[in-house]
């Protein structure tokens, strides 16, 4: 092998080792917060599973379901007032991955520590929210359902059909608010 | 009051007679029972203070009464014992609880002994004497209502795996219009022996997909993993089809007067079968299907067959029916199917529509007319036993990540399937099967 020809193959060699490392790495990093948020979620629903005995059936019962959060999990946190989550389709068993961040105003301080469980009661919500994704108007607080209205306490309600439960890191919030939150789908981890 | 006894029929009052110690006691007991009698109290009773052999007793008699009552209402028994587990179950009376182990041991020997009944049901001389046509309307009523699954499937968000598995479960059928032929007198007519045939052909195809698919879903796809499966499943399935006649014919020959020992060690067969499947990470009741397609021609003249199936079909699989009753969460069921609408009316399309192909396809083929191809279409409609049995498999096939194969909304489509066609199979199959005999007629007379 000529001189030439054995530099150009070691620096093919180099360029594809340090092409694909990062790939490689990136891929592993995807799989990783994946993971995580999966973790998340199991964690979270045990919570709220404790807490609320009967949002087991609420769950079983919709078209589907999110968990959203960033509480002591470092790798799910983007900075900011952001967090990821995960989405479940009741029906095909699907995970989407979602982003979600405060737009003008809305979650204020603590919001790292909260982690926002979504009950989608109808199907078509589901795949709306899903789809083209969602933001939160005052709406959601206005129809809080604190007591009374059928609704356990913390348990929110969206005129959507939407049920929602907040958690801190003390246990489910008694008065939480999604108001001025959008979510979106995380296209690099679906 | 002397008139109105002599008023009474002449045998009643004979009987009365006769027996009056038995109707004395009886009377009484009956007004010391309703003194004591509060709303509410029996069920109180058996859900508080009642012992499991007492709970026992109850359901028993909810298998003898309920199935029969469903059939006088047209409707099929299987549907009246899952009714009969939902009044027992935690949404009605919560007598018994869903979790109990007892429920979970009877819904699982329930299971196998579904599948093994159906592998022993099998005909091999039914089948060899149409052996062409059965696998070719097999093939056809396999693959058109699976492809139709899996579309629908796909169009609904599934993965591929699941979607597979969804097409399978609608793929196979169950005989429930095969009485109703048989009082027809056209039990050995070639069209509906050709649809006997067919369904070994689904039966066997259905269960290897439910196989494939698990094992994909449990430990990921690869060629390797896949082969080493199906290598699995083929030595499995060589020494339960060749190893268990041998050894049976062996013990049979040994012990052929002793018809206890016979029985269970008939029993024992089906239970190691199933347990060996579960060794190899199949599915126990692909290991009872292939146990009761083993031991076919061995109990073909011997009493034990009819005790095992008399003992599956009267007591084990009745219990599987009233088993899932009883765990059935009806908010859950409602809420989903409502929210699965849709699917639920789709993949009932892909069935009613592929299994009409299929017919449609094998008339073309063999040219039967279409009596006789609305006959074989209804016959092969009802899902009852291999489908429940695999989609109950395929719900309870959980991967490292703690997902299903396939979820609750499916399941409970299936259900909704079952019940479903398991009313419109017989009703269309008896409808079909008078138009045949018509056609018949019509045929000599000409």
């Amino acid at each position: 092998m000529r001189r030439v020809d054995r530099l150009l193959a070691v620096l093919g060699l180099a360029c594809c080792c340090t092409l694909g490392t990062p790939a490689a790495s990136a891929a592993e990093d995807k799989a990783a917060i994946r993971d995580a948020l999966r973790q998340m979620r199991e964690e979270t629903l045990d919570q709220l599973y404790k807490e609320v005995p009967h949002a087991r059936t609420q769950v079983r019962s919709a078209a589907g379901y999110g968990v959203f959060g960033a509480a002591g999990v470092h790798i799910l946190f983007v900075g900011g007032s952001g967090g990821r989550g995960v989405v479940r389709d009741n029906l095909n068993g699907r995970d989407t991955y979602m982003r979600m961040s405060a737009v003008a105003g809305g979650l204020g301080i603590g919001f790292e520590d909260t982690r926002t469980v979504l009950i989608f009661k109808k199907r078509a919500v589901l795949k709306e929210f899903l789809d083209k994704g969602w933001t939160f108007g005052g709406e959601t607080a206005a129809t809080a359902t604190v007591e009374g209205k059928g609704g356990a306490t913390g348990e929110l309600e969206s005129p959507q059909g939407i049920t929602i439960y907040q958690f801190t890191k003390t246990g489910l919030m008694a008065k939480g608010s999604v108001q001025g939150t959008k979510y979106w789908k995380d296209d690099p981890l679906n | 009051m002397a008139n109105t006894i002599h008023r009474l029929p002449q045998g009643l009052w004979l009987s009365l007679r006769r027996h009056w110690l038995l109707v004395a006691t009886m009377l009484g007991t009956v007004i010391v029972l309703a003194s004591m009698w509060q709303p509410g109290v029996v069920v109180a009773y058996f859900r508080d203070h009642a012992s499991p052999f007492e709970k026992f007793t109850l359901v028993l008699f909810l298998v003898l009464l309920l199935p029969p009552l469903f059939e006088r209402l047209r409707l099929p028994g299987v549907v009246g014992l899952l009714f009969g587990g939902v009044l027992v179950g935690p949404y009605a009376s919560a007598i018994v609880p869903p979790d109990a182990p007892a429920v979970e041991l009877f819904a699982s020997v329930g299971r196998v002994f579904l599948m093994f009944i159906a592998g022993l049901e099998i005909d091999m001389q039914v089948f060899n004497a149409a052996r062409q046509r059965s696998m070719g309307f097999g093939a056809m009523t396999f693959v058109f209502p699976m492809l139709g699954g899996i579309l629908v499937a796909l169009f609904f968000g599934f993965g591929w795996v699941a979607a597979l598995l969804i097409g399978s479960l609608i793929a196979s059928h169950t005989l429930l219009g095969f009485p109703i032929i048989n009082k027809l007198g056209l039990g050995k007519s070639e069209p509906v022996a050709v649809t006997v045939g067919a369904t070994i052909f689904t039966d066997i195809a259905s269960l290897l997909v439910l196989a494939v698919c698990i094992s994909i879903h449990k430990g990921g796809f690869s060629l390797l993993g896949l082969g080493t499966q199906l290598a699995e499943l083929a030595v499995f399935a060589v020494i339960i089809l060749q190893g268990l006649p041998l050894l049976g014919r062996a013990y049979f020959r040994h012990h052929h007067k002793n018809e206890q020992a016979l029985f269970v060690f008939t029993f024992l067969i089906v239970m190691v079968a199933a347990a060996g499947a579960h060794f190899i990470h199949l599915e126990d009741i692909v290991g009872a299907f292939l146990a009761g397609i083993a031991v076919n021609r061995l109990l073909e003249h011997s009493p034990v067959r009819e005790e095992v199936v008399l003992m599956g079909e009267s007591l084990f699989i009745p219990l599987f029916f009233l088993a899932i009753g009883v765990r059935l969460n009806l908010p859950v069921f409602g809420a989903t199917l409502l929210n699965s609408l849709w699917f639920v009316v789709a993949i009932t399309a892909a069935l009613f529509v592929g299994k009409f192909l299929a017919a449609t396809a094998t008339r073309w083929f063999y040219g039967y007319d279409w009596p006789e191809t609305l006959t074989m279409w209804s016959l092969s409609l009802p899902q009852v036993a291999a489908t429940l049995a695999a989609a109950i498999a395929a719900y309870d096939a959980v991967n490292a990540d703690g997902d299903r194969l396939i979820t609750e909304s499916v399941l409970n489509a299936v259900i909704v399937l079952m019940v479903l066609t398991a009313i419109l199979g017989p009703v269309l199959t008896e409808h079909f099967g008078r138009r045949m005999i018509l056609e018949e007629k019509s045929d000599a007379t000409r």
